[in-house]
């Protein structure tokens, strides 16, 4: 059997007629299926975005304290986790918005709010590279190549 | 020529004598061109009659007959039993609890069900006379897809928040909640936000994607809640910059 899910799942309000067996988790949950572990993974990624929002929070509060704290923060920001930190942010980033957009309209015309979407062709041509941009501009940012 | 076998571990649970589910092994002779169903079926006929499972169209339109195959949530009416090697384990959907063999307790999603109101909600009733509403080709073709569902509940059981979050209300309904605040004929949207973007909401759906992967109708609940994610959001923009026109 799988592991236990939560035992007040699609449990009704109602009492139930018959005793029941308790429900469990889909098979291979969390790891023993590479879809379940791709989405662990996927929700892992929060973990990428709150220290990039430390970093920037702390670039912020580095530029209000002057120039001196600005460039010592840089300088801090070059170290080898920093730089680790920012590769493995690079690839993660990059594979999130991959596995996000590609789950997008294997039937349903790709349509989300009241807008049409672009040509598919310009969609992700538009999209990676804005990612790689965005990227690249952190990693030069961190790297002191620009500022 | 000798029929081809295969052996079937099923899932057993009888609530007058198991205190927790067992398996139960069968090997049984099978056709090429069989389903996972009938295999199913020739134990329930042929070799142990007290197996419980539900079954009915036989051709993928009542959503009944949704099993764990392989530990994956499929309609066994519409598997092929070839995809599968010798050995092929069955089990009762995963994330429902088991009222006997491979048979769910399915009362909670109709709780979840009409917990999001999936009707024509309007103020205004057309009289009879000036007819049906109308709705265009362009309209429907907006819901359609999301109109396929069958409630078979594949995608109940492969949705790990489901499992996790009791409180989720799960992909089919607000696939559902989704289809209707989109139908051209339908105003009750309004109606349905404080459900869809409440405890148990849109926003608890984690996008594992698993309802779509598994949905045998291609109804794709998970794109139809990432949508109503997003009508959520600019609802709450709207009524952030301008609180009187946060209507859909």
């Amino acid at each position: 059997m799988s592991s236990p899910a939560n035992p007040q799942a699609m449990v009704p309000k109602a009492p139930q007629k018959t005793r029941t067996a308790p429900p469990t988790m889909p098979q291979g949950w969390w790891a023993g299926q590479s879809r379940l572990l791709r989405y662990v993974l996927f929700g892992a990624s929060g973990f990428i975005y709150f220290f990039a929002a430390l970093m920037i929070l702390c670039l912020a509060c580095a530029l209000s304290r002057g120039p001196e704290e600005w460039q010592k923060t840089l300088e801090c920001f070059q170290s080898t986790p920093s730089r680790v930190y920012h590769a493995v942010a690079l690839i993660w980033f990059i594979w999130v918005g991959l596995r996000f957009f590609s789950f997008f309209g294997p039937a349903q015309p790709r349509k989300i709010g009241p807008m049409k979407s672009p040509p598919d062709a310009l969609f992700y041509i538009v999209f990676y590279a804005g990612m790689i941009v965005v990227n690249i501009g952190i990693a030069a940012l961190l790297w002191g190549k620009i500022l | 020529m000798g029929a081809q076998k295969k052996t079937f571990i099923v899932t057993r649970f009888d609530p007058d004598k198991d205190s927790v589910p067992r398996k139960e092994k069968y090997e049984i002779p099978v056709e090429p061109h069989w389903k996972v169903l009938d295999a199913v079926n020739y134990i329930k006929d042929e070799v142990d009659s007290t197996l419980s499972h539900r079954c009915s169209c036989r051709m993928a339109v009542c959503g009944s007959c949704g099993m764990s195959v392989n530990g994956e949530a499929k309609l066994t009416c519409k598997t092929a039993l070839s995809d599968y090697g010798d050995t092929v384990e069955i089990a009762p959907l995963a994330n429902f609890p088991i009222v006997r063999d491979l048979v769910v307790e399915l009362e909670a999603f109709i709780e979840k069900f009409q917990k999001v109101k999936p009707w024509i909600i309007r103020d205004d009733v057309n009289d009879i006379a000036a007819g049906p509403y109308k709705q265009s080709v362009e309209e429907l073709n907006v819901i359609k897809q999301f109109s396929m569902c069958i409630n078979c509940m594949l995608c109940y059981a492969a949705c790990p928040q489901i499992g996790l979050n009791p409180d989720f209300i799960g992909p089919a309904a607000l696939a559902l909640a989704h289809r209707y605040n989109e139908d051209s004929r339908d105003r009750g949207a309004d109606e349905r936000r404080d459900i869809l973007l409440g405890v148990g909401g849109t926003y608890d759906c984690t996008f594992a994607n698993e309802c779509s992967e598994v949905c045998p109708k291609d109804v794709d609940p998970a794109i139809a809640i990432q949508r109503e994610k997003f009508l959520g959001l600019i609802h709450w923009a709207r009524n952030f910059v301008s609180p009187k026109k946060g209507g859909r």
